[in-house]
């Protein structure tokens, strides 16, 4: 008895020679078995011979522009995976050096934090066994250049500190007048402060917040003038007319 | 490294071009839609491109009709509800393809045009027409098949003599239809 799975296997030449040689022996003697065997030939190379071959010439097309954009991508992903860390590294190179140059370019470019922090390192200047320091002395004369054009009880000097910020002398005094208490602070060295914009009515100055109070800032010869108060604009521009670095 | 790889594109092109109406004559046989065949066989082309340095390079089309075959069965049929056809009718006795009324196959296929052969080879249950397309159209074997299908050797040859009764028994009901045989000709 030949299992029917058989036929289909000699068929499709699936069988050992021996396994082929029972089939064969069995159709010679079965026209049963001889039929199928054909008919499952007839149907094999029938379905073969007419299937539809369908028409595949667009679809092919779209397949090759798929393939193009793989290479595509996959020359994009090499060329990336191989130059990554480089530039990685030169992005981060790149960002230190804006980061600096914007900064601290040349020493003079601060943010107001920045700068405010570097004017809180100023100590204190005392008067020297021979009189004054050279700062008060200046400042002294200041303020007596004041009093010539001023009423003499007009401004009043209340402290002087000396430091350097980035290796830049820098003098802080300490004075009120009739308004209150204001600072001025003379940078030896132009310096720019950030987030400052011109002041309307005044060519000169600058205004803008330092340590959260008001602030002009005029460049003066290589110094750079800041007058820093707890009052408006105006009244730290009147006060900026008034003094003169000598 | 380039040259390579473009050496690479050119030696798969040129074999995938070749066996490309097989891809999507297969595609189109199991999705039964021209949309989901030009899907499948363009996924399993560029599945086929991506894994070209692993092919063994023993027989092209059978690895790219794999491709396709795995493609499908695990996308495309997963879409489908309800039970598999085929899954219901794998256990039970095989039935001849020949028929006791000796009717001459030619006349099946003579008087059908490749539309109505495709109709009729539509009815097939998946599993077994998929194992026929694969065997009869495509002409792989036994053990192509097997690995195409992730199923032993010995389900395959059962599906093959399944499938290819019941496509036997569809083109005997096509043809009766149209008149080009008797009806209770093969009675």
């Amino acid at each position: 008895m030949i299992d029917p799975m058989d036929l289909h296997a000699f068929v499709d030449g699936e069988l050992s020679s021996n396994e082929a040689d029972a089939v064969k022996t069995s159709m010679a003697t079965s026209p049963s078995v001889a039929r199928e065997v054909e008919a499952i030939r007839n149907l094999k190379v029938g379905l073969r011979a007419n299937v539809v071959m369908p028409d595949s010439a667009d679809a092919w097309k779209a397949c090759t522009r798929r393939l193009d954009e793989l290479d595509k991508t996959k020359r994009i992903e090499s060329l990336v995976g191989r130059f990554a860390p480089a530039m990685c590294a030169t992005l981060f190179v790149g960002i230190l050096l804006v980061g600096r140059f914007s900064h601290h370019s040349d020493g003079r470019n601060y943010s107001g934090p920045d700068l405010a922090r570097a004017f809180g390192t100023l100590s204190t200047q005392k008067a020297t066994p021979n009189g004054l320091s050279k700062d008060m002395a200046r400042w002294e004369d200041w303020l007596i250049h004041q009093s010539k054009t001023s009423t003499p009880d007009h401004l009043t000097l209340r402290g002087v500190k000396t430091g350097f910020i980035d290796g830049i002398p820098v003098t802080q005094l300490s004075a009120r007048d009739q308004n209150g208490d204001f600072k001025i602070y003379e940078v030896r060295q132009p310096i720019v402060l950030d987030g400052m914009q011109p002041l309307q009515g005044h060519a000169d100055l600058q205004m803008g917040m330092l340590n959260g109070e008001n602030c002009v800032v005029r460049q003066q010869g290589q110094s750079t003038l800041l007058i820093v108060g707890d009052r408006n604009f105006e009244d730290l521009a009147t006060v900026a007319a008034q003094v003169t670095i000598r | 490294m380039l040259f390579g790889k473009r050496d690479l594109r050119e030696s798969f092109e040129r074999q995938a071009e070749k066996v490309f109406p097989a891809v999507l004559g297969t595609a189109l046989r199991l999705t039964r839609s021209r949309e989901d065949a030009e899907d499948l066989a363009q996924e399993a082309i560029v599945r086929a491109y991506d894994a070209y340095d692993r092919f063994d390079g023993t027989n092209f089309k059978a690895w790219m009709l794999r491709i396709v075959t795995n493609l499908y069965i695990n996308r495309y049929r997963q879409r489908q509800r309800g039970p598999l056809l085929g899954s219901l009718e794998e256990e039970g006795a095989i039935e001849p393809v020949s028929c006791e009324s000796e009717l001459p196959d030619r006349l099946l296929f003579d008087n059908a045009v490749g539309a109505e052969i495709e109709d009729a080879l539509a009815k097939v249950p998946e599993d077994f027409r998929m194992a026929v397309i694969l065997s009869d159209i495509e002409g792989l074997s036994y053990q192509e098949i097997a690995d195409a299908t992730n199923v032993p050797i010995g389900t395959v040859r059962s599906r093959l003599a399944r499938g290819r009764s019941i496509l036997r028994r569809a083109l005997e009901t096509y043809a009766i239809k149209e008149g080009y045989l008797k009806q209770g000709a093969d009675e």
